[in-house]
């Protein structure tokens, strides 16, 4: 069978520049790591784990199950750029749903990895029969309403004062959702 | 006249004869809605047999992208991985074959294309999806008809608009039979032969009765061990086996 690592495809950048987008297997787990551990705490305080926790990482590759997280990388000479991920529930009363998860490498920004990214998920998405997708971050992190609205995803709800960041203070998270189906395979 | 109409059967050749068999001779012809490749591992078993029994059929996605490669270019992971495999394997007749497949075709009864008349990557899964080519049939965009044939989403579907202009999906009875009302228009899609997506592995097609006016849609049951067992030899990706036990 053709392996996870064998699945890849270019994806080419607004500034033409070329990355190489996979799944993430287990080979991958040093250069994870060393993607979360030059991120700053800034960007890493909405990421939902302790990332820079090696035991975290260690967990993430041995309990690796595309079935349940279909975790997606981007490389750029053979250094990850960006991490996004499908998150299933494989049964039940939110089989139809996944979440998404995404942690773009700030020298990446703005050149619309984040974009490549959520449309392959997307696609990916309508291969694995999910009807709606769903994302929650913090509101004021305008960049990011910007790339999941361009997505297809629209806000749905704003709940004020449900997080905190780094310095205690309280920060308003909005849900978007999409339907897959009205924006898969758009350009396909 | 009785049209038995298939769509996306993807190269799976168990499926593909099953199905022909099944029709046997209670259709007067057989139309197919696109993708005969892409995915399993049968495309010239596919292609060949297309051929060999005159089956009538229109360009899909995955066709198309079989014959120019930049249309893969944003198929994701899996569907790019099995385009790939196919150029490879697929001999040059067939592929031209497949190349000279026109996107929409024209009956006097309906209009059948891949994803919608418009565009076959185009998805026709949600209802203003259904109202924006039903608006267009009812203004008469590709001529008098009321009935459009289309696939792509692998899952069978029946849309209606009313004399009111009202949109919604019929429930297909388990008897698999619908009587369409002259004064309507109805989007029908077969569902898929070659990777079904309604929770059932069976394949499915259905039989247009333009006499009777009526649709009868049918579930096959297949080899889908032989399929799988193919699937794995050729080395495509796993996934692309293990939907096929349950039909999503």
């Amino acid at each position: 069978m053709t392996e996870m690592k064998d699945l890849k495809k270019n994806g080419k950048l607004k500034d033409g520049m070329v990355v190489l987008l996979r799944p993430m297997v287990k080979d991958d787990r040093k250069a994870l790591g060393e993607f979360f551990n030059r991120l700053t705490p800034s960007v890493l305080q909405y990421v939902r784990h302790d990332v820079t926790d090696p035991k975290v990482l260690n967990k993430w590759f041995d309990q690796l199950n595309y079935d349940r997280v279909f975790p997606l990388l981007a490389f750029k000479d053979n250094t990850v750029v960006a991490n996004a991920s499908l998150h299933r529930v494989v049964y039940g009363w939110r089989k139809h749903l996944a979440t998404i998860r995404i942690v773009v490498d700030p020298k990446f920004h703005g050149k619309g990895l984040g974009t490549l990214m959520i449309n392959e998920l997307v696609d990916l998405a309508q291969e694995f029969g999910i009807e709606k997708l769903m994302v929650e971050f913090p509101l004021r992190a305008q960049t990011a309403l910007a790339m999941f609205k361009k997505a297809g995803f629209s806000p749905r709800a704003v709940i004020e004062g449900l997080m905190k960041d780094r310095h205690g203070e309280n920060l308003d998270i909005v849900i978007m959702v999409m339907d897959v189906a009205a924006f898969a395979g758009r350009s396909v | 006249m009785r049209v038995a109409v298939l769509s996306d059967i993807h190269s799976n050749i168990e499926a593909f004869e099953a199905v022909i068999h099944d029709i046997e001779d209670r259709s007067d012809q057989i139309l197919n809605l696109g993708d005969l490749v892409g995915y399993n591992a049968s495309p010239n078993e596919c292609v060949n047999l297309a051929r060999n029994i005159g089956m009538h059929s229109i360009l899909g996605n995955h066709d198309l992208a079989v014959c120019n490669l930049a249309f893969a270019d944003n198929f994701n992971i899996f569907a790019r991985s099995a385009i790939l495999w196919t150029r490879k394997n697929l001999i040059h007749e067939n592929i031209q074959f497949l190349n000279d497949l026109e996107k929409n075709h024209r009956l006097s009864y309906a209009i059948a294309c891949h994803g919608s008349p418009d565009d076959p990557n185009s998805y026709i899964s949600l209802p203003f999806q259904a109202r924006t080519t039903l608006k267009k049939m009812k203004k008469g965009v590709w001529g008098k008809l009321n009935v459009c044939l289309f696939g792509h989403t692998h899952k069978r579907k029946v849309w209606r608009m009313d004399v009111r202009g009202k949109v919604s999906p019929i429930e297909i009875p388990l008897d698999g039979m619908i009587r369409l009302n002259e004064d309507e228009l109805y989007l029908l899609n077969p569902g898929s032969v070659g990777q079904p997506r309604n929770g059932d592995p069976r394949s499915s097609y259905f039989i247009f009765d333009t006499e009777t006016n009526t649709v009868s849609f049918k579930l096959v049951k297949y080899d889908v061990a032989s399929t799988i067992k193919k699937i794995s030899e050729a080395n495509l990706p796993e996934y692309l086996a293990k939907r096929l036990l349950d039909g999503t």
